[in-house]
């Protein structure tokens, strides 16, 4: 006996249902290019027009058009073009704060602006400025008597602190600066806030 | 008893998956006991091990290639050469001798999945974020990254089954049983879960326990009261010549799932094989 048809249509409804794809959203910023303050945000797609934009995650993406962020607390940092949210106008991240120096045989490439060199028969640590700003008359945006601070630590832990060492961004910036009577026998490193894009370290 | 870790990696455009299997597996080498440490590598092409110094800390390394990333999981049962098993994600780090872990499994269980994660600070994650689809769709709360099972178990190979068939046809499943909240994606672990919830066996293969232990570093679940993009922009990983990690300030014991691809530098892979090297 046949289906009743409307049985029939009622599946072939089903079946329609069923082999509909939703496609998933794509969501995205547009921000201020200038200050980095976010615009606008919803599916990227809405944006086709727009020039600085940025894709960002759905949670995120979410969670600022449901109001629980913000959007005058998100920015975009136009150097790494990542978003990041803030309650204040100062985006800092660990990374910025408390700065490994990466170690020389582990540096993916050469170019650095500040070097710190450790002699461990001299007992002597060297902070040394590259040439670019020395003398190829790089600007250094800092003022002079902006401190530079490094902590001299257990090997990769700044939670262990063997020494504090700070001077002033114009002492670098006039001659090498030397820290004298640093015995230090095991591997150490040093942390650093972030001032300048790169820095550098290698025992001698 | 015949245990062992698998992992399974597949090539990647953006990330180096079998670099942290190896970073994985080192740390497994380095922490548990012998006979609770042997380590299976399910990988689409193994020339890729050419470039490490140890490549022995992998026991099996089995070339399978019928799935591509993370789909390849939900084959664990079929690809394992071990009797008993489990089954991590390989963005992880062992950090202590969790052998005592595998004693109950075996003894107890045919198959357990993960079903709590913790913060780097080792509170329980009670955060609804990255996790809508469970919460909505009423499916158990079960982490992929930790899975035993037994081979040849009809329990674990039912579940299996139809995580792989949930996962081959995602848009029937999320239309059908998803439909509350539909995921971009059907992962492993909305597989996992969406199986265990239509076979009815969640309180069977995920009922209350206090291991496995795993700190998952998703950042919105830190319980941070400051959304977040990322852990490691607010808070650093220090692993020490001991291969001992600390998180900010504090000491990791748990299995750290650390999530963040590119947290596994060539330093982190030295100090790992010289621990390796000189136990």
């Amino acid at each position: 006996m046949d289906k009743h048809p409307r049985g029939s249509i009622m599946e072939e409804i089903i079946d329609l249902f069923q082999s509909i794809e939703i496609q998933p959203i794509d969501y995205g910023v547009v921000f201020d290019p200038n200050t980095g303050q976010v615009l606008s945000v919803g599916p990227i797609s809405a944006f086709a027009n727009k020039t600085n934009k940025i894709p960002i995650e759905r949670e995120l993406a979410i969670q600022i058009l449901e109001d629980k962020i913000k959007l005058t607390s998100c920015f975009v940092d136009v150097h790494s073009n990542k978003m990041e949210i803030a309650e204040v106008k100062s985006l800092y991240k660990i990374d910025d704060i408390l700065h490994r120096v990466i170690d020389k045989q582990w540096a993916v490439n050469d170019d650095f602006d500040v070097e710190v060199l450790y002699n461990r028969s001299q007992k002597m640590l060297k902070f040394k400025l590259s040439e670019s700003f020395r003398n190829a008359g790089r600007q250094i945006f800092w003022d002079g008597e902006t401190s530079m601070d490094f902590l001299i630590t257990a090997y990769n832990d700044p939670n262990i602190i063997y020494k504090f060492v700070s001077f002033k961004v114009a002492d670098l910036s006039a001659a090498d600066v030397s820290v004298t009577d640093v015995d230090i026998q095991d591997s150490f490193s040093v942390y650093t806030r972030r001032l300048f894009k790169s820095y550098i370290f290698e025992a001698v | 008893m015949n245990f062992g870790y698998l992992l399974v990696v597949s090539t990647h455009k953006d990330f180096n998956y079998l670099k942290m299997a190896y970073a994985l597996a080192m740390s497994i080498k380095n922490t548990q006991k012998e006979g609770y440490d042997q380590v299976a590598l399910v990988i689409d092409d193994k020339s890729g091990l050419d470039n490490f110094n140890s490549p022995w800390v992998f026991d099996h390394v089995i070339e399978w290639n019928q799935e591509t990333f993370w789909d390849g999981r939900s084959w664990m049962d079929k690809l394992t050469p071990f009797d008993h098993t489990v089954c991590l994600d390989v963005d992880m780090l062992f950090l202590r001798d969790y052998s005592h872990w595998i004693d109950y499994f075996t003894e107890n269980t045919e198959l357990y999945v993960a079903n709590k994660s913790y913060t780097y600070r080792d509170e329980l994650v009670t955060s609804n974020a990255y996790r809508e689809t469970f919460t909505k769709n009423k499916l158990p709360n079960l982490y992929s990254f930790y899975t035993f099972f037994k081979k040849d178990s009809n329990l674990a190979n039912e579940f299996f089954e139809l995580g792989r068939q949930i996962i081959k046809n995602p848009i029937e499943f999320k239309n059908l049983f998803l439909s509350n909240f539909r995921p971009q994606v059907v992962g492993t672990d909305e597989a996992f879960a969406l199986s265990a919830k239509l076979l009815d066996i969640s309180d069977q293969i995920s009922y209350p326990l206090e291991f496995p232990r795993v700190s998952h570093m998703k950042p919105m679940v830190q319980n941070w009261p400051w959304p977040a993009n990322s852990v490691t922009d607010h808070v650093g990983f220090y692993l020490n010549k001991r291969a001992e990690l600390k998180i900010g300030n504090y000491q990791q014991h748990n299995i750290c799932h650390y999530v963040d691809k590119n947290l596994i530098t060539d330093e982190w892979i030295n100090i790992l094989e010289e621990v390796l090297w000189k136990k």
